[in-house]
């Protein structure tokens, strides 16, 4: 079984694997995030943030919040972190689903904070009882969740700067966590006329550049967590906004540029990068198929956010894909920008497509013989057997590409593989730890008491 | 500021030690919160390779505000069935009773577990039993919670039986402060060879088929704190004595032949009675000086004058600053960098401070020995 490690984009979006909080990496420098509610909500979420100095955890018990002194305890808690980390120049506040019940007014708490003391303060809920989180009946068609709503909390610091006008803007924001290889294509766009700069939400290097991104002129969301930052954009501040998520797909990136050419303007040079950018990857897509010699591949889509459009992808290219692991948050959460393909897929491949409609866990899954069967008892979800060498730790030098040269990447990536012709080692299969042997020390009584259940 | 934590994670709270008394039932323990309580219970039950089932109720706001109980007892019912049917096809048996606990939210709008498990009671065709946990609090407070839910609905009986001489109970005894099996296989050979039998262990390793002896037992072990209120309370009603396991000589057999070069100064960071067990073990060793911290129950009959409740990281560093030559407790104090220069540090796994990053640092004959030559 070949396996792809899902790069070049294996923290494409967010890592699943980690917290759903979406803070287990920074998303921007010198912002502190403080987390508070009670113990029972930190105790999962924080391991991911262990190594995290730029992140607290506020104990707020019941007797605490039901006499209604969080706010007291936030604002103690806001002096003791400017004190500890002076060079702090943003804090954003993380609460849970307690603190929704309490009805604090976090957004006057952010303001009269900003006025007195200078810094930017942005809160969000991580809300496991609002309609969006919750699986099955409640849950919202509209995609939702904590990764989504992070990213534009930490957005509406913008509200806090004192004059923010996208018309005057002389730049492009690129809505990812992700910083951009040199390589990747959205470079061209400072070729044209009235583009000085382009940078990612990863590209920044303090809060203060994060602060300069407003100065944008648009905003290309490639990241399908920031489309909804790419909304609050254009609702509160009028900033145009393209939604163009990574995509291997030739025509679909063809398809991309016509949306940017309407909102920036073509220069000769540019259309001959886009030109060769484009033979770039046909080639490296032509190499990669030879490379293959129609060896089967599987997948571990896990980490990407479009994995069916991906999955499209490689077969129309030609690719003999086996199997593909998607990661079970793209049904739950019904992303949109990859339901057609799926859709398509789904209509040309009923039985081997179908076992991805249903949620896991739910009755629609296959039985527990099958190697895809999806059970929570069975480490890794997916997988059935060997091991799959997957990356799991983001290193933070990886960059991200988007357009012709993420189709490059991914190429190279696949000849490289196929040239090694990786062995994935057999492991034996997951046991859990046995019980302790019976011992002949247990007492067994003659006549056994009966029990009593009485509630 | 004592609720401020900047560099240790929280400790696990309530909900995880009352699963840990039911992790190894066939059980079902359904969390009355949201399904961010799901991770608490998942890495108590999963890892340890347990029988139980977990779920959560997974309902939105206006469920819980407007206390619609129709919501909860549905769900309730969805969720036991499907848990059956997941233990059809692995071929466990089906659930034999439900566990309801609490979570921060339910706990804090007051939620009256007892009265919605009679509700579920009247769908389902097993016994309940209800833990009122909060999630504000430690998992030490969940397991005494969870053993006095069994004692009380299960246990007691209406008559106290006649003792059997020889049969013991293991009060305390729970995977979140004694992982691994060793410990307990060491523990039950020592009962063994002294001729007596284990009545319960209120779920190490049984279930309610074996609770209901612990009345029968003529002696209660309290392995860990978290058995002291339930062995007070046998103690009481049922005049069965009790002792701790640092009491206990056969563990004398870790340290005996070893002895430190010099007289060093020791602190402990963990769970009481482990604390004083390794105290008194480390003491025969020639250590002068042994204090047990805690940010867990600090038992006061129990405490030797110099042991600390510790209540935030910033009591820990002014204790550890106070220049001791070695330190012990979970690695995630060394990892966190929480340990001076000038100490030493010795790891003891405790999952409920460290998250169960397996080390296989557990109390034995080995770990006394690397701490002779540490020293």
């Amino acid at each position: 079984m070949r396996v792809l490690r899902s790069s070049p984009f294996y923290r494409e979006g967010n890592n699943q694997l980690n917290s759903l909080m979406g803070l287990q990496h920074h998303l921007v420098p010198n912002i502190h995030a403080l987390f508070f509610g009670p113990v029972e909500c930190f105790r999962h979420t924080f391991p991911d943030l262990l190594d995290d100095e730029r992140a607290s955890v506020l104990i707020v018990d019941d007797v605490n919040a039901s006499l209604g002194r969080t706010e007291d305890l936030i604002l103690e808690a806001v002096g003791e972190i400017r004190k500890l980390y002076p060079d702090t120049e943003a804090l954003l506040f993380c609460s849970a689903c307690q603190t929704a019940f309490l009805g604090i007014d976090l957004d006057s708490m952010c303001q009269s904070l900003h006025d007195a003391t200078g810094l930017y303060f942005a809160h969000f809920e991580a809300n496991r009882m609002a309609s969006e989180n919750i699986p099955g009946k409640y849950r919202k068609a509209i995609p939702g969740g904590d990764r989504y709503h992070t990213r534009r909390a930490v957005f509406r610091t913008f509200e806090q700067l004192p004059d923010f006008d996208p018309a005057a803007g002389d730049g492009v924001l690129v809505l990812t966590d992700d910083k951009l290889d040199p390589a990747c294509d959205l470079h061209d766009l400072t070729l044209a006329p009235g583009i000085d700069w382009m940078r990612s939400v990863g590209d920044c290097t303090g809060f203060e550049d994060f602060l300069s991104l407003a100065s944008a002129r648009f905003a290309i969301s490639t990241s399908t967590p920031y489309n909804e930052v790419g909304e609050y954009l254009h609702e509160r501040f009028g900033m145009p906004v393209l939604y163009l998520p990574t995509s291997y797909s030739l025509d679909e990136i063809g398809a991309y540029y016509a949306k940017l050419d309407k909102l920036v303007p073509l220069t000769s040079e540019m259309l001959v990068c886009r030109a060769e950018r484009r033979a770039e990857a046909q080639t490296a897509i032509d190499v990669a198929f030879a490379a293959s010699a129609g060896d089967p591949l599987d997948l571990d889509l896990r980490v990407i956010w479009r994995p069916f459009s991906t999955y499209e992808a490689l077969l129309g290219y030609g690719f003999n894909v086996r199997t593909i692991l998607p990661h079970k948050s793209q049904v739950q959460h019904k992303e949109t920008d990859d339901i057609e393909a799926f859709e398509r897929l789904l209509a040309a491949d009923p039985e081997g497509m179908g076992r991805f409609k249903a949620m896991p866990n739910s009755r629609e899954r296959t039985g527990p013989a099958s190697p895809h069967a999806l059970n929570r008892r069975r480490p890794g979800r997916f997988v059935d057997q060997g091991r799959i060498e997957y990356a799991t730790e983001r290193v933070p030098e990886e960059t991200a590409w988007w357009g012709y040269s993420s189709i490059s990447a991914l190429m190279s990536e696949l000849t490289r593989d196929f040239a090694r012709s990786a062995r994935i080692e057999q492991q034996p299969s997951f046991s859990p730890t046995p019980s302790p042997p019976a011992s002949p020390a247990h007492f067994e009584p003659g006549t056994k008491p009966s029990k009593r259940w009485q509630l | 500021m004592k609720n401020l934590w900047h560099t240790i994670a929280p400790f696990a709270t309530d909900t995880s030690g009352a699963c840990a008394v039911f992790a190894q039932s066939n059980a079902l323990v359904i969390a009355q919160d949201s399904n961010g309580s799901v991770s608490t219970l998942r890495r108590v039950i999963d890892i340890n390779g347990g029988a139980a089932d977990y779920a959560t109720v997974d309902l939105p706001e206006v469920s819980y505000a407007l206390g619609r109980e129709d919501d909860f007892i549905d769900v309730m019912r969805q969720q036991f069935a499907l848990a059956n049917e997941d233990r059809g096809y692995s071929g466990q048996p089906p659930c034999e009773f439900i566990v309801l606990v609490n979570g921060p939210v339910s706990s804090l709008l007051g939620t009256d577990l007892t009265t919605r498990a009679r509700h579920l009671q009247e769908h389902v065709e097993v016994p309940m039993l209800c833990v009122e946990t909060t999630g504000n609090a430690y998992y030490d407070k969940g397991i005494a919670k969870a053993y006095r839910a069994i004692y009380e609905n299960i246990v007691r009986p209406d008559e106290p039986p006649a003792p059997h001489e020889g049969v013991v109970n293991l009060l305390g005894m729970n995977p979140l402060d004694h992982p691994g099996a060793g410990f307990y296989r060491q523990l039950m050979q020592n009962l063994m060879l002294r001729g007596e039998a284990l009545a319960t262990d209120f779920g190490y390793t049984d279930s309610h088929d074996r609770w209901v002896l612990a009345p029968l037992a003529s002696r209660n072990i309290v392995t860990s704190v978290s058995g002291l209120e339930l062995a007070r309370q046998m103690c009481y009603e049922l005049e069965i004595p009790y002792e701790t396991l640092d009491a206990l000589s056969w563990c004398d057999t870790y340290t005996r032949g070893l002895s430190f070069a010099g007289a060093p100064r020791v602190l402990f960071i963990g769970e009481q009675i482990t604390g004083n067990l390794v105290r008194r073990l480390l003491a025969s060793m020639g250590a002068t000086q042994v204090d047990v911290a805690t940010f867990f129950t600090l038992d006061r009959e129990l405490k030797a004058p110099q042991d600390r409740k510790l209540k935030g990281e910033s009591d820990l560093v002014a204790l550890v600053a106070q220049g001791y030559d070695l330190v012990i407790g979970d690695r995630i104090f060394e990892r966190c960098g929480m340990i001076p220069d000038g100490s030493k540090f010795i790891p003891l796994m405790h999952p409920p401070t460290g998250f169960g990053r397996r080390d296989n640092s557990v109390l034995s004959r080995t770990w006394f020995e690397l701490i002779a030559r540490q020293a």
